[in-house]
Formats: C-alpha cells, structure tokens, sequence
C-alpha cells in the first residue's frame, strides 16, 4: 500500500522487471485512467476501450524488460495507442469493413455518457456534441485523430505526444493541421449542432 | 457569440498553418508579434484563428472517462495469455517460408545472371580466359551472399526494437520483418549452388572455344559440352522451373501460416 503513495515510478519499473507484479499493478493504477480515455477516444467503444486497455497492459507487463527508461507514461499510452491501432486492424480484416463505423457497433457501447447531475437540457445538448465530435475524431485518418486526441483532448505537449507516436514534433504538427482542417469541415456540416454547443458556452 | 462560418474560399498561406502553433502557444515571441500585425491586417486570419480556437476549446470540453474498473493484472491473467499466444507450428511454418521465398528468389536471380553470363562468354567465341570471369563472378556471388544466421525462432517474438509495441498484437508481423531481413542474409545452400553451376559454367564457357582452337585437348572437351549443351538447356528449364514453383509454394505457406498466426493476435 505505501509503495503506491510514495514510490516512484523508476522504482515501480525496476521491481517489475524482478517479476513484482503487485509493483507493476501500482503503475497500472496510476496511469489506467489516461490509457483508459487515450482507447476509448481512439476507438469510440467503450467495450472495444477495455479490452484494449487492459491488453495494453498486459502487452506492458511482458514488455518491461525492455524498457530502458524515460517517460513511463509515455510509454504506457504509444504501447495503448499500438494495441488501438492493431485491435482496428484486426477488426478490419476480419469484417472487411471499408470505413470506421462498421468496424464497432458504436450504439452498443457509446462513448458518451450523460452527467445526470446537469439539466436534463443540458445533458442533452452536451452529450449531442460530445457524441458528434466523437464521430468526428473517427472520421479522421488514425494517426491524424491521435495525434488530436493527445494534444487536444487530452492535452500532452507536442514533444510527449511525438514519443508516443514514434515520430518527429514537426509530423505531430502537420498531422494536427491536417486534422483540425478536417474537423473544421465536418463542424461546418453540422453548424446547428456546434453551434449550441457554443451558445451554451457564452 | 459566434456560430461556425460556413466554408469561405481560403489561401493556404503561411500564415494559415501557423495559426495552429499560434494558437497552441508554440511560437516564440518574435513570431507571435508578426503573426498578431498579420491578424490585425485579415478578417480572414481572424476567423480561422477563432475556428481553430473553438474547435480546441470544444475538444478539450469533452469529459475524461473515469476507469469502469481496476486493470490491475493478476496470475490468472498472464496464464491465460500465454495459453493464447500462437503455437510454435505457424511461427515454425512462417519462417521456414519466408527463408525459403528469398533464397529461391535469390538462388532464381544468380541462377539466371550465370545463364546469361554463360552465353555471352560462348557467344564472344573466347579463349580459355573466358572461363576466369565466370569463376570469378560466381566467387563474387558468392561473397555477395552473407553468410548470416537464421532467424532466431524465439527472440524476434515480442523483442521488435520500440518498447512500445504492443507484444502479442504486433508480435507476428514484427517477428515477420525480423525473419525477413534475417532471411536476406542468406543460408548455406547458397553455397551449394555455385559449384554446381561452376563445374557447369565451366564446360559451358569452354565449350564455345572450338572455333579458335585446334588444340587436340581442347576437342574432346568442347565435343563434350557441345553435346552437354542442349541438356544443358533444359536443365537450366528444370531449375528455373523449379525455383519458381518452389518460391510460389513458400509465398503460398507464407501466406497461410500469417492468417494462421493473425488468428491468435
């Protein structure tokens, strides 16, 4: 129990890598809830988003021995983004889907949740744009719409998020580019819905 | 309050793709500076910087999931998935497949440089020196091939270079690329080859020689392989033909033993 308070995470990693599981279970507790939100962002399920955090971990949990240092969050979420990506693929392949939505039944497990503690109005308006900006994100390319997911959604600086990604600050800044234009043009389709959003706001 | 604009025709200027950084507050004081006399100066900069500022206000709006559950993993957890990873027969059946693709490709590419460098020497009608090139590129060959090991079967599985791979998912693809490029490096057949070749080259080459040479040593050898080059011919067919099944039947179990594994991914 004090080892969850007051370790630290470089001492968490090396006790893993002895095979303490209970030490790499502290780690799991501590960063679950960004993994958590990095997969259901990424895949807009929040079933598919379980599954896929928790193989993220146990892909994590054999893969410590590897791990040479740095950022553990980081790596904790490039190892979640890679499961997402692999779990869209897989699904791909076997439903021969040709876009995104028919990938996951997304009204089985919708991302969002109403707060019940808002208005029943707000509460509706709210999860109306949530929903529709969800749809959005999953209408982006996956590397674009992780790229927005980390910087925007989430907000992990450029260089974090381009460890995370494998690459360079200056593809993370192109991706986020070409994302935000594409999210700019679907928000345009649907200008009444947005625009709520807004008004509510101001 | 503002609603979104409908679209508006705009320039892809600089300054367009700036504003993202501008407006994540990545620019350094001189850029923000020029940038802000630049907004000063376009309603349209002005509106794309409030879009983007919008749009970034709106993702950043969406609520953050608490955890359904602990993730925490468990003894029972990691059995299950060792019991999940893919048999060693695919992985077994993928790499063999993968090593005996390239060395066929490589064994057709040499197999067919020989052939070509054996009728050039016989067409030029040459003289016995025209037997030291062909041993001699066969000898380069040879040294062209690396004389690498194999794959190694259980440490490519799970060990690609980024920490970050997610191990079983991406576990068979990576240990494919591996296996590739561990395969290019070549196997001892390679070594086989060559003599045989040579010894064939050899006759081959010498065989084109009787029309400069009265040489009564040099008869018997050239009756010989004049008489060895149409079977020559034909096996030149035989091999090529069978390189060629043999590298359709690798890329065949190639295939399978991939889909085989990706059932356990």
């Amino acid at each position: 129990m004090d080892a969850k308070v007051t370790t630290s995470d470089e001492d968490l990693v090396r006790q893993s890598k002895d095979g303490d599981l209970p030490a790499f279970n502290a780690l799991v507790e501590r960063y679950q809830v960004a993994v958590y939100n990095l997969c259901i962002r990424l895949l807009g399920n929040r079933e598919a988003a379980e599954d896929a955090a928790q193989e993220a971990f146990l892909s994590a949990y054999r893969a410590i021995g590897r791990f040479e240092g740095g950022n553990v969050r980081s790596w904790l979420l490039r190892i979640a983004a890679n499961q997402c990506k692999d779990e869209l693929r897989r699904k791909r392949r076997k439903h021969r889907a040709s876009s995104l939505d028919e990938i996951f039944d997304t009204m089985d497990a919708p991302v969002e949740v109403p707060d019940h503690a808002e208005s029943p109005e707000d509460r509706t308006a709210r999860s109306a744009v949530s929903t529709a900006l969800q749809d959005a994100l999953m209408e982006l390319p996956f590397d674009q719409r992780r790229a927005i997911v980390l910087v925007d959604v989430l907000g992990y600086p450029y260089d974090e998020v381009a460890t995370i990604c494998e690459t360079t600050p200056g593809t993370i800044k192109s991706r986020i580019h070409r994302g935000r234009e594409k999210l700019r043009s679907i928000v345009r389709r649907n200008p009444e819905l947005f625009g709520r959003q807004s008004r509510s706001e101001e | 309050m503002r609603n979104p604009l409908p679209h508006v025709l705009r320039r892809k200027t600089r300054w367009f793709h700036q504003a993202d950084a501008y407006v994540d507050g990545r620019v350094t004081p001189v850029e923000r500076d020029l940038f802000e006399e630049r907004l000063e100066e376009s309603p349209e900069l002005q509106e794309h910087v409030h879009e983007t500022r919008q749009l970034k206000q709106m993702l950043s709006g969406l609520p953050e999931h608490p955890a359904p559950r602990s993730f925490a993993l468990n003894p029972g957890m990691l059995a299950e998935r060792e019991r999940r990873k893919a048999p060693l027969a695919p992985r077994v059946a993928l790499q063999l497949a993968q090593a005996t693709a390239v060395v066929s490709i490589a064994a057709l590419v040499f197999v067919g440089l020989f052939d070509v460098s054996s009728n050039m020497n016989g067409g030029a009608g040459g003289n016995d020196d025209a037997a030291v090139p062909a041993s001699g590129d066969i000898e380069s060959a040879n040294g062209g091939n690396g004389s690498g090991g194999g794959a190694d079967g259980a440490a490519p599985l799970g060990t690609t270079e980024p920490p970050g791979d997610a191990d079983g998912a991406n576990g068979p693809e990576a240990f494919g690329d591996d296996a590739i490029d561990d395969g290019a490096e070549g196997s001892a057949d390679e070594d086989a080859l060559p003599e045989d070749d040579r010894s064939s080259g050899e006759s081959g080459a010498s065989g084109t020689e009787p029309a400069g040479d009265a040489n009564a040593q040099d008869a018997s050898p050239d009756l010989q392989s004049r008489s060895e080059q149409p079977e020559t011919g034909s096996g030149s067919a035989l091999l090529y033909g069978g390189l060629v099944s043999l590298t359709v039947l690798a890329a065949g179990v190639w295939i399978y033993a991939k889909r085989w594994l990706a059932a356990y991914s």
